[in-house]
């Protein structure tokens, strides 16, 4: 139950202790991975690594700083449980250790292990909290993976909020394990080789991740896959590789999210019923994919409500059930969807169908904690 | 892929109901007569009228597996899908019987493909809304769902609302549910109750049930070892925009509470229990975001037993609750919580739970938490299916 600190001017040499009367062997540590007790392949010998209950502050001590990975080249492995009491935190921090928003950064491009994310997580009961990592498109091979390797025992329990990927050669947010107890609260997934959040079933009802205040953009594959509900989410410029799906998909609930100029589907059900709310699907496709703005490639039930079809490549939707107060006019329904304005043009039909998260809300340049749900107009929530 | 109807007045079950002037009489004769990917028009033919059955409702009829949908929904008395919402009026069933209950015919995978729309039950004997009942014996798995309801409601059942039961004897287990502008009201037990798997809630609301407000108990469906034993029933209901008032518990049981508004339960929410057969089941951490919580015993009961859960707390904003958590350490993070200095509703007591622009109070609740009720009017202009939603600016009102 202690506050460790890593820091982006720490030492391994240190004690892991607050960056105040630093000296002799006390202060912040300055990998991850000495923090875990992991790296390339072994123990670290740190005899006080984070255990349950700890919070690990990722201290920025100036503008422009990160963490970095020193020799390490395989994944920070978080093999350490938490426990429904005692969670572990990671968490980002100022120059004073202090959670204030401030993002801890984490320069992953050291990480050249093609197996493993830059986080490994092993274990439940995590906590990540105001932080990026960031790659160079070739390293890592994901940005936080949690997995089954630890074998037996419950997985995938962790809450990401503000958590920011850029860049990794993989999946931005991903899980291989089954279930995925999985939230995220305002975060995103960028110029991912890969898919920008996953969450791993293939079940639908048994879809449990929770994504709200999230954006996934200029991903490789698709932007959200998998989930049990998406809210207040936005998809946009995720390329669909050789997918039918780019925005969202393969998931349950769907409920006012945007998604926009994406290469494939803005919506789209592969073998499960669901339902999409409030929202937008805007300008979606290209020559090569199936390009709806909603795809349904099943017999099971899908229903689209109070929402938004318009200007997509093959169609405003396909093989959907039922469809309620749906528009399907091309007209541009963002204040200026090509700055990546998402705000609903006011007097346009959006403003009476779907009230999508908004770019600027997200506040992707200058990231205050739960920037994504700051809506400037809180009272505007359209369920009609 | 027809359209079917069936009336409140002037109908006959000799008709074909084929149209309006030649529908149906009985719910349950026009329910044993369509097909799957048929659209069933409950006709409200004039002011006032309901539908009266003497016996449970049995839907069977559903293909196991359909390209289209097969709908319930309720209509005026020209056949027209304008908001009309159809009443059935269980009063003359027989004690203990529920009034509509959907099961299959046979076991499948993918049992259902229905949708219910603009459908009131009132005077339920036992449950209103019964989900997942097997026909034709027992002793296989049988997961029924794939139904959608829209504009649904359940008041004044003799037990619950809206029941996704998992039947010891069929292996039952519901799933794939999704509610939409629903509600159950006044109800003898649970508003809305699901042992199932992939129930999703927006914007519904259970108010004044003597049982909890919406629950998703799913320990009945892992006893069956559902999925391999990685049950996640409990973890995976979702709701958002929705609200418990004057019930038990407000949620018990659920995966996330987003935009939420809990007041004058005992309990305004639970988390779920580890399931001590398996521990992959039902852990998590249990996100609660923009939620407001006024005026229960406790606001998060996050400690009703060692094997609960925690809560992530975000933005939410707290009046008059006896106390906030029992468990301080079962919270495993809190961001912006507000602690209001005045009731932010324009008068819960009396259902209205838009928000006031008292300083502390509801204008405090614009920066963090805000509940479904801020809706916007006009919404009948643009969704007249969704009456139970809204019916005018910034007020919840249960459509009469």
């Amino acid at each position: 139950m202690a506050d460790k600190y890593v820091a982006s001017n720490g030492s391994d040499s240190n004690d892991g202790t607050a960056p105040t009367d630093e000296g002799g062997g006390v202060g912040p540590w300055a990998t991850l991975h000495y923090a875990f007790n992991y790296g390339n392949g072994s123990s670290l010998g740190n005899s006080d690594p984070v255990v349950a209950g700890d919070v690990l502050h990722l201290v920025m001590h100036t503008s422009g700083a990160s963490i970095g990975t020193a020799s390490y080249t395989d994944e920070v492995r978080m093999a350490t449980a938490g426990t429904h009491s005692a969670p572990i935190t990671i968490v980002g921090a100022n120059a004073a250790g202090d959670i204030d928003g401030t993002l801890g950064v984490f320069d992953a491009t050291g990480i050249t292990d093609v197996f493993n994310g830059a986080f490994n997580v092993r274990q439940p009961y995590y906590v990540f909290r105001n932080l990026k990592i960031e790659g160079d498109g070739s390293a890592p091979s994901a940005g936080i993976e949690y997995d089954t390797w630890s074998g037996t025992g419950p997985v995938a329990v962790a809450v990401f909020i503000n958590v920011h990927i850029d860049n990794v050669n993989g999946d931005g947010f991903v899980t291989s394990s089954s279930p995925s107890q999985i939230a995220f609260i305002n975060c995103l997934a960028s110029n991912c080789i890969g898919d920008g959040f996953r969450t791993t079933n293939g079940i639908e009802a048994l879809n449990a991740g929770v994504a709200y205040g999230c954006s996934a953009i200029d991903n490789d594959i698709y932007g959200f896959g998998d989930f049990g509900l998406t809210i207040n989410c936005i998809a946009t410029g995720n390329n669909g590789g050789t997918s039918s799906l780019a925005g969202f998909g393969e998931a349950s609930m769907i409920a006012n999210c945007t998604a926009y100029d994406n290469d494939a589907a803005g919506f789209f059900f592969a073998d499960e019923c669901g339902v999409i709310i409030n929202s937008v699907g805007y300008n979606n496709g290209n020559s090569t994919t199936d390009g709806y703005g909603a795809n349904a490639n099943n017999s099971r039930v899908n229903v689209i409500m109070n929402s938004k079809l318009g200007a997509n490549e093959d169609g405003a939707s396909n093989n959907i059930n039922l469809e309620i107060d749906v528009d399907t006019t091309s007209d541009d329904p963002f204040v200026g969807s090509s700055t990546g304005n998402f705000n609903p043009l006011r007097g346009s039909d959006v403003t009476d169908v779907a009230y999508p998260t908004t770019w600027e809300e997200l506040s992707i340049e200058s990231p205050s904690e739960i920037g994504a749900m700051m809506v400037k107009k809180p009272d505007v929530i359209r369920v009609g | 892929m027809a359209n079917r109807y069936v009336r409140t007045t002037g109908g006959s079950d000799a008709n074909g109901g084929t149209s309006v002037a030649d529908g149906w009489a009985t719910v349950q004769f026009a329910v044993d007569n369509i097909s799957a990917g048929d659209t069933l028009y409950l006709c409200v033919m004039g002011g006032g009228e309901t539908f009266t059955p003497s016996a449970a409702i049995d839907v069977d009829a559903f293909s196991t597996v359909s390209s289209a949908a097969t709908t319930l929904v309720g209509a005026n008395s020209s056949g027209t899908i304008d908001g009309t919402v159809a009443e059935i009026d269980a009063t003359s069933t027989s004690v203990g019987t529920d009034a509509i209950t959907l099961k299959p015919n046979s076991p499948s995978a993918a049992d259902g493909n229905m949708i219910f729309r603009n459908i009131r039950i009132t005077n339920a004997k036992r449950d209103a809304w019964r989900i997942g009942e097997y026909n034709a014996g027992g002793g296989i798995l049988n997961l029924v769902g794939d139904f959608v309801f829209i504009n649904c409601h359940a008041n004044d059942a003799g037990s619950r609302g809206f029941y996704g039961v998992t039947e010891d004897t069929g292996f039952n287990v519901p799933w794939n549910c999704y509610f939409i502008g629903c509600s159950a009201t006044g109800c003898g037990s649970d508003g809305f109750k699901s042992e199932g798997i992939g129930i999703h809630h927006y914007a519904c609301w259970a108010d004044s049930n003597t049982g909890h407000g919406f629950v998703s108990n799913g320990n009945e469906a892992s006893s069956f070892g559902f999925s391999g034993g990685d049950n996640q029933n409990v973890a995976n209901a979702t709701y958002s925009h929705c609200i418990a008032s004057n019930n038990n518990i407000g949620f018990q049981y659920f995966r996330c509470l987003i935009n939420c508004t809990m007041y004058n339960n005992t309990d305004g929410c639970q988390t779920p229990r580890a399931y001590s057969a398996n521990t992959r089941g039902q852990n998590g951490i249990f996100p609660i975001i923009n939620c407001i919580f006024e005026a229960n015993t406790t606001a998060v009961d996050n400690n009703d037993n060692a094997d609960s859960q925690p809560v992530a707390m975000i933005k939410n904003a707290f009046y008059n609750n006896a106390s906030k958590y029992t468990s301080t350490s079962k919270v495993a993070v809190e961001i912006d919580t507000v602690d209001l200095s005045a009731s932010p509703f324009a008068n819960a007591g009396s259902d209205d739970f838009s928000l006031n622009k008292t300083a502390g109070a509801g204008l405090a609740c614009h920066s963090t938490g805000y509940p479904q009720t801020e809706l916007l009017d006009g919404i009948n202009k643009i969704n007249k299916d969704l009456g139970a939603i809204a019916t005018k600016k910034n007020k919840i009102v249960i459509s009469a």
